[in-house]
């Protein structure tokens, strides 16, 4: 289990742990955090699982794929920090990471 | 509060005139009683965009350990385990071992393959001028696709495909299973048995489903039972639900025709008239659940231990959420609609069905834009879930 914060829009904190495995989308919806929808069940086709994650964790990220690229260009409120949740596995390295979410979830119409 | 509320309208998802256009009822229900209990069976239907969103995300309170057939399916736990009747964290843990094959990205590496396989159901019949859309092509290219990623060889694919069709149909009025579907789930049965046994040996890696899914029993992931529910939730949701929407596109485009125009005018649109299509004729018409504790939805309590349908159809239609919404507009592009469902259940075969209906869409309106369809040799599926044609016979100009 590693241990993941969740920041809505408005600060509203959600602490949760998530299973190894497990990604930052599924963390959220399995527990049922607000704010983060995850409506394609995490194949990278909805861009509502869209979170921003701080420069200094990056590193222990995976890199952004073309998928990923591809599906974040139609997310709402879209910034640097931007990237979707499903495409994040959690591991231990991650232990007390924290994710901001959007104001709104969502891809804007093709 | 209002349990059972009394509403003017009666809807029985059941019932075969339904089937040929149950959008009316859904319009009057979001209308008139977006929370609708049918007393006769004792169900549930929900037919609005945000109540749909909500029971789909809240999956401890819409559970679907009890299937995602309308009606309650007590034998499904005696049956073959399949995740789509699981609730997380156990589902999501087996969804898991396919999910990252089944992402775009992943998948466009069939796209090549499609299209050969469309082309090569399409030409014989250019010649004539006629052919059954749904016969001769929709129900042959995914039990093909899916075949080829479940190691199920050609010579068996039209019996794979007749049980998954003998599984799903339901008799006018037919609520719950019976004889013939039952057959046809224990035929499936003994068949992925005997094919995960053989293939056990063979296949090695997690390259493609099949192997992926092996290589999970060798490490104790899953058991032998689970991969037979694996083959047969794959033969039948990999297959069924994508030949029907592309006889719905091909039904709508026919009776828009400037809309048919538009995208043979421009192909490049075709991809956002598969969405269009999806959303405003999804393949899959409801989804099931049962709920796990009391709750509260626009005034009306259901009860734990009930069962809902989520109307998905209905929901995609929502004026609440898309303008215009009762019109088929190949342009809308909306990608937020319900067809795939939502959330942790949402369809795996999402991108895998969007491309394979894309491609179809685009060999057939290249091969014979105009075609016309033979409206008295239309005939449906009947099944309170699946949605579509089992015949859609056309002619068009014959050329070689
Ligand atoms: C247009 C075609 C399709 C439609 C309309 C469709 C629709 C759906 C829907 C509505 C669900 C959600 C079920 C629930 O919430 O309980 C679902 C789940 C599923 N679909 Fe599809 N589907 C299509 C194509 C495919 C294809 C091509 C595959 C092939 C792999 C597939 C495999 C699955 C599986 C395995 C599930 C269960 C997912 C889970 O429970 O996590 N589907 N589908
Ligand atoms: S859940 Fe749909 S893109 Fe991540």
């Amino acid at each position: 289990m590693t241990t993941i914060t969740y920041i809505e829009h408005d600060g509203a904190e959600h602490v949760v742990d998530v299973e190894d495995d497990m990604n930052l989308m599924e963390g959220a919806t399995l527990n049922l955090v607000p704010g983060v929808e995850g409506m394609c069940g995490g194949i990278c086709s909805c861009a509502t699982c869209h979170c921003y994650i701080s420069e200094e964790w990056e590193s222990r990220l995976p890199p952004i794929s073309v998928g990923e690229e591809s599906m974040l260009r139609t997310a709402r409120h879209r910034r640097t920090a931007s990237r979707l949740g499903c495409q994040i596995t959690v591991t231990p390295e991650l232990e007390g990471l924290r994710v901001d979410l959007p104001p709104e979830q969502g891809a804007d119409d093709a | 509060m209002a349990t059972s509320p009394e509403t003017g309208v009666h809807f029985d998802p059941y019932a075969h005139e339904v089937h040929d256009d149950p959008y009316p009822y859904y319009a009057k229900m979001r209308e008139q009683a977006p929370v609708y209990y049918n007393r006769k069976h004792g169900y549930w239907l929900l037919t609005k965009w945000d109540d749909c969103q909500a029971a789909f995300r809240d999956f401890r309170t819409f559970s679907s350990a009890a299937g995602p057939a309308l009606e309650a399916n007590q034998d499904v736990n005696a049956g073959y385990p399949m995740f789509i009747n699981m609730d997380p964290p156990q589902h999501t843990r087996i969804r898991k071992l396919i999910q990252a094959l089944m992402l775009p990205q992943r998948i466009a590496e069939l796209e090549p393959y499609i299209r050969e396989k469309a082309v090569s159901l399409l030409t014989p019949h250019l010649k004539s001028g006629r052919m059954d859309l749904t016969q001769d092509f929709a129900a042959l290219l995914p039990m093909d696709v899916i075949s080829t990623m479940i190691h199920v060889p050609v010579e068996d694919q039209n019996q794979v495909r007749q049980w998954a069709d003998d599984l799903i149909f339901r008799e006018d009025g037919q609520f719950g299973l019976n004889e013939r579907n039952i057959t046809a789930y224990l035929s499936m049965g003994s068949y992925f048995d005997k094919l995960a046994t053989e293939l056990s040996g063979k296949l090695a890696g997690d390259d493609d489903i099949f192997s992926a899914i092996l290589q999970a029993e060798r490490e104790g992931k899953l058991s032998h039972d689970d991969v037979i529910g694996f083959g047969i939730l794959l033969a039948i949701a990999g297959n069924e639900t994508t030949t029907k929407l592309i006889g719905n596109m091909c039904y709508r485009l026919w009776q828009h025709k400037d809309q048919r125009q538009l995208l043979i005018d421009d192909p490049q649109k075709i991809a956002n008239g598969v969405e269009e299509t999806l959303r405003f004729d999804g393949s899959t018409q409801m989804i099931g659940r049962q709920v796990m504790q009391d709750v509260e939805i626009r005034g009306n309590t259901i009860k734990a231990g009930e069962r809902v349908g989520l109307c998905i159809i209905s929901a995609s239609r929502d004026e609440g959420r898309y303008e215009n919404a009762e019109s088929y507009d190949v342009t809308r592009g909306a990608r937020d609609h319900m067809a795939f469902g939502s959330g942790v259940h949402s369809c795996v075969g999402s991108a895998l069905a969007r491309l394979e209906v894309r491609v179809c869409m685009e060999e057939l309106l290249r091969l014979i834009p105009d075609y016309e369809i033979d409206e008295a040799g239309l005939e449906r599926t009947h099944n309170p879930n699946v949605r579509g044609f089992t015949h859609v016979p056309v002619t068009f100009t014959p050329h070689s």
